[in-house]
């Protein structure tokens, strides 16, 4: 790439952030909070305030638990070298399998997940018990499969039992599960 | 004529608080891009803008007059980020950097998509070369000052900077390329 | 986003000549996308059509996006990522890769794998997939392996042309070395040697 290019990257870089006149209204309110600062020893010797975190505190569903049951035992074929045995969308004997979350609070819960194009209204998940416990059974093809629960159709809920993905261009985990060996 | 900084600060000390309000008008912005562009989203940058600010007014008394205060108040900030970086990875939330795509852009065309790309190339960066590569090509400063922030002997900033621009470049010409 | 924005994204598609409506409709991505992302969506997938690179995956990702509620930024910037990812991918790969290789190659390029690395893999397994030992690194690192030891892990087992069974051992072991309680970046380690001949065959924790 050309020095050119780079000056392209800086003139980028040095872009100004957008002005906000609330942000100077807002830093000055904690500002007027604090002591004058030439009470100077007083306010030196105390320990630093811990930083408010305002709205970024992850709110997090009261489900007493997921469980993940893969109801078929032995999925396994061979040792796993078939040439596309690895993933997921080849044709596979499909093999049923439970998910299960449990929410008392929630009144909808859909599956979504990459077998089913992460369609919200395809895998509603069934309220089977009165203390809360959700489930839906779903057939799947081996391979890797990732899915998570989405709760009243706008929380977006990973399995804590499963594996998760690392965080993804969406900003957030998915469970991840895969059909055809023993978990 | 504006008063400097300087004169502000001593206003300050003569208890017009309010005085402190054209230092952080006048250098907030400045303070909020470096914040956006380490920290990857306007959320995290504010607060780490809003904490330097509120810090360096509590410790203004160790603020020595013949310094820039905006100097001062930058190393205070450079800190809050490291801090915040920290707590980042703690609640593993990392980089939201499309959130910088959608500031106004000066350019037209594709320039969000492209802003979108740099910020991205920026965030696959770590920390440690990201923020030298921020000091000496944002903030235009001499390879001692940023040795002096970070502790850095000279000639390992140097390769940092250098890394860290290659690999920007090389990220954003395979973007280009699609 | 701005209606600005999205405005604009939708005038330059025009502008750029990029394809005004799908080639091929997807009634998934008529139905749950609103109309100006959907464009962009399908111009990406034009785009890697054209390139010969899968499109399922990218239209996966843009649905995933929406049942997530994410904006139409983003949407576009995550289709347009994996586009790069794939087409990366191939280029390490080769042109005769399979969807599936494809695939699991641009999860591991998110995760951290070099596209040398990916080559390294095909040169290892010239007329086999490589999807496994790609799956293989994505779970183990999703297991809290580090990448950086999950990488090592996988080219030491394709330097030494380790079969498909290799990797499914490698990955069960550690998974249950995890459950026993062993760091999975020492299960990991411990578990390779034992496939490899150089060490223990054991738990890098003795099972209970």
């Amino acid at each position: 790439m050309s020095d050119l290019d780079w000056k392209k990257i800086e003139r980028e870089l040095r872009r100004a952030a957008r002005s906000d006149a609330g942000v100077v209204d807002r830093i000055m309110a904690e500002v007027l909070a604090e002591p004058p600062p030439f009470r100077a020893a007083a306010v030196d010797g105390r320990s630093p305030r811990t930083p408010g975190w305002g709205g970024s505190n992850r709110r997090f569903l009261a489900a007493a638990a997921v469980l993940l049951l893969v109801l078929a035992g032995g999925l396994l074929p061979g040792g796993g070298e078939s040439r596309d045995a690895s993933t997921a969308g080849l044709p596979s004997p499909r093999q049923p399998v439970q998910f299960v979350l449990v929410s008392r609070s929630a009144s909808h819960i859909s599956l979504v997940g990459d077998f089913n194009g992460w369609d919200p209204r395809a895998t509603p998940l069934r309220r089977t018990s009165p203390d809360g416990m959700w489930s839906v059974v779903v057939p799947l093809g081996q391979g890797r499969h990732q899915y998570a629960f989405l709760v009243d159709g706008r929380e977006w809920v990973v399995d804590p039992s499963a594996p998760r993905s690392p965080e993804d261009e969406f900003g957030s985990s998915k469970s991840v599960l895969l059909v055809g060996e023993s978990l | 004529m504006d008063p400097t900084d300087q004169e502000l600060v001593r206003r300050i000390r003569e208890g017009d608080v309010g005085a402190y309000a054209v230092l952080v008008q006048r250098h907030h912005l400045r303070f909020l891009r470096f914040g956006m562009r380490m920290l990857g989203n306007r959320d995290d940058a504010e607060e780490a803008v809003q904490d330097a600010f509120v810090r360096a007014y509590r410790f203004l008394g160790r603020y020595e007059e013949r310094n820039r205060f905006d100097a001062w108040a930058f190393r205070i900030l450079v800190n809050q980020c490291r801090t915040l970086l920290a707590k980042q990875r703690r609640r593993e939330r990392t980089f939201v950097p499309y959130e910088l795509a959608l500031e106004e852009s000066d350019e037209p065309g594709w320039s969000h998509v492209w802003s979108l790309e740099v910020q991205r190339a920026l965030a696959e960066l770590p920390s440690e070369l990201r923020e030298p590569l921020l000091l000496k090509y944002v903030e235009e400063q001499s390879y001692e000052e940023i040795s002096d922030l970070t502790g850095l002997g000279r000639s390992a900033l140097k390769m940092r900077v250098k890394r860290a621009r290659e690999r920007l470049q090389e990220r954003l010409k395979e973007l280009n390329n699609v | 986003m701005s209606l600005r924005i999205i405005a604009l994204l939708a005038l330059l598609l025009v502008s750029t000549g990029a394809p005004r409506a799908a080639r091929a409709q997807d009634p998934r991505l008529d139905d749950r996308l609103d109309p100006r992302t959907r464009a962009l969506v399908v111009a990406v997938m034009d785009s890697a059509r054209a390139q010969q690179l899968p499109t399922e995956p990218i239209a996966r990702k843009a649905l995933e996006g929406a049942a997530r509620g994410a904006d139409p930024a983003r949407i576009l910037w995550a289709v347009r990522g994996l586009a790069i990812r794939l087409r990366t991918a191939r280029g390490a790969l080769g042109a005769r890769s399979t969807e599936a290789e494809l695939v699991a190659g641009a999860a591991a390029l998110y995760i951290g794998m070099d596209p040398g690395d990916l080559s390294r893999l095909r040169r290892a397994y010239p007329t086999e997939s490589v999807a496994l030992p790609l799956v293989t690194l994505a779970d183990l690192v999703e297991r809290g392996v580090p990448p950086t030891v999950a990488v090592s892990a996988i080219w030491a087992l394709a330097d030494a042309r380790m079969p498909g069974s290799a990797y499914t051992a490698l990955r069960q072991s550690v998974i249950q070395d995890i459950r026993s309680g062993a760091s999975p970046a020492s299960a990991a380690q411990t578990r390779l040697q034992g496939l490899l001949g150089g060490g223990p065959a054991r738990a890098a924790l003795p099972p209970p």
